[in-house]
């Protein structure tokens, strides 16, 4: 039988004590962490990639397959600081579209250009 | 369609029940965060009633419509009657669409080591806080506050599992109270074998929990306001330890808003016992 493993978007936001930190840093810390709880196999199993990340909003956009999703929100739950900077990465939006991922991220960017 | 559980993530009816304010400034970042991360309810460790009203009153911020549980009940007593109607329209105040709206509550988280001090502890305290809850690693004295009335919690920090058994698991159901879980080793742990211990111990409670149904609540306990989590968070983090992501809906914020509400109708003045109130 033919399994399909099916991709979840996951639309986050990193909200930081004072510079947001860098796409190379965030992406070494949810490694780490996701190794250092689940291992090489549930890492390598996770199918993550980061699809988009902007260094001056922290929105970003991280695929990973629906199987480990839960792993995934429990890895952003439990990161508290990325180099020495005190972090929150907020989940916004689960998604198995791109379209919706996209407006959501938008909208988003549209509600910070008001505030600002 | 079947609802999947990740299409709840926008849920915002979160409780963080285990805030220790170092100073008075602390309380508004404290409340900025939560209305940034959708959490309804602060309540603040070692803050009489009187005091959590004094930082109520300094915090000055349009973007936050800082309650009291106090203020919220007098304006819904004339309509309610009984608790379940309470929680509704507690939870209706708070979750109303301008998701601005943080409410503050006091606690004290007692430490006493004997039976006699922990009784004139309680004697002394009830009426100064809405929440009372007692931190030890004493079984009897567990045991013997399981019974008490006055006590909301027992508090347990997940990398201590010797502190509960099966038979105060028993007491607390028997009795309607909650334990609560502090998940904040998971956050705080400086090495990789502090976190194992957490987690390995963590399960262990988490087992004598569930397998007698004991009631229970999640709270983080945070260092600083970016500890903060979100209601679906603090439920992640309870599956990290073996709490069943589809059970734990109650434990972040309806148990935690039951408690307030009961107690705030218990220290409202027209109050005569549970189910009589003066002046009807």
């Amino acid at each position: 039988m033919v399994v399909t493993i099916r991709d979840r978007y996951v639309v986050f936001r990193v909200n930081s004590q004072s510079s947001i930190p860098n796409l190379s840093d965030l992406k070494n810390k949810i490694w780490s962490k996701y190794q250092l709880i689940f291992g090489l196999s549930g890492t390598s199993e996770a199918g993550l990639y980061f699809e988009s990340y902007d260094e001056n909003t922290g929105l970003g956009i991280v695929r990973c397959t629906s199987k480990s999703l839960s792993s995934l929100m429990k890895i952003f739950a439990v990161i508290t600081q990325i180099m020495d900077i005190e972090v929150i990465i907020q989940v916004l939006l689960v998604s198995g579209l791109m379209k919706k991922v996209k407006a959501c991220l938008s909208d988003q960017d549209s509600q910070n250009h008001n505030v600002d | 369609m079947k609802k999947t559980k990740f299409s709840e993530v926008n849920d915002f009816q979160a409780s963080e029940n285990y805030i220790v304010l170092k100073n008075d400034k602390d309380a508004e970042y404290y409340s900025e965060m939560a209305r940034k991360l959708q959490i309804s309810i602060l309540v603040l460790d070692n803050i009489t009633i009187s005091q959590r009203n004094r930082i109520q009153e300094s915090i000055n911020n349009k973007n936050i419509d800082l309650l009291s549980p106090h203020l919220i009940l007098e304006k819904l007593r004339q309509d309610y009657y009984d608790l379940n109607q309470f929680v509704n329209g507690f939870k209706d105040v708070l979750t109303s669409n301008d998701r601005k709206k943080v409410m503050l509550v006091s606690r004290v988280t007692l430490r006493d080591k004997t039976i006699d001090k922990l009784k004139k502890s309680l004697s002394s305290s009830r009426n100064e806080y809405e929440i009372i809850c007692l931190e030890s690693t004493d079984l009897n004295l567990l045991k013997w506050a399981a019974h008490d009335r006055r006590v909301d919690y027992l508090s347990l920090d997940i990398r201590n599992s010797d502190s509960i058994d099966k038979a105060l698991c028993s007491l607390m159901k028997q009795n309607n109270k909650f334990f609560e879980i502090v998940l904040s080793s998971l956050l705080n742990s400086k090495n990789e074998k502090e976190f194992g211990t957490a987690l390995r111990n963590g399960k262990k409670i988490m087992d004598k929990i569930t397998s007698n149904n004991t009631p229970y609540i999640l709270t983080i306990k945070p260092n600083s306001p970016y500890q903060l989590r979100t209601s679906n968070q603090l439920r992640y983090l309870g599956e990290l330890i073996g709490f069943p992501f589809r059970k734990t809906k109650d434990c972040i914020f309806h148990n935690q808003l039951t408690t307030i509400v009961k107690n705030t109708t218990k220290l409202n003045d027209s109050h005569l016992f549970e189910g009589i109130r003066e002046g009807l």
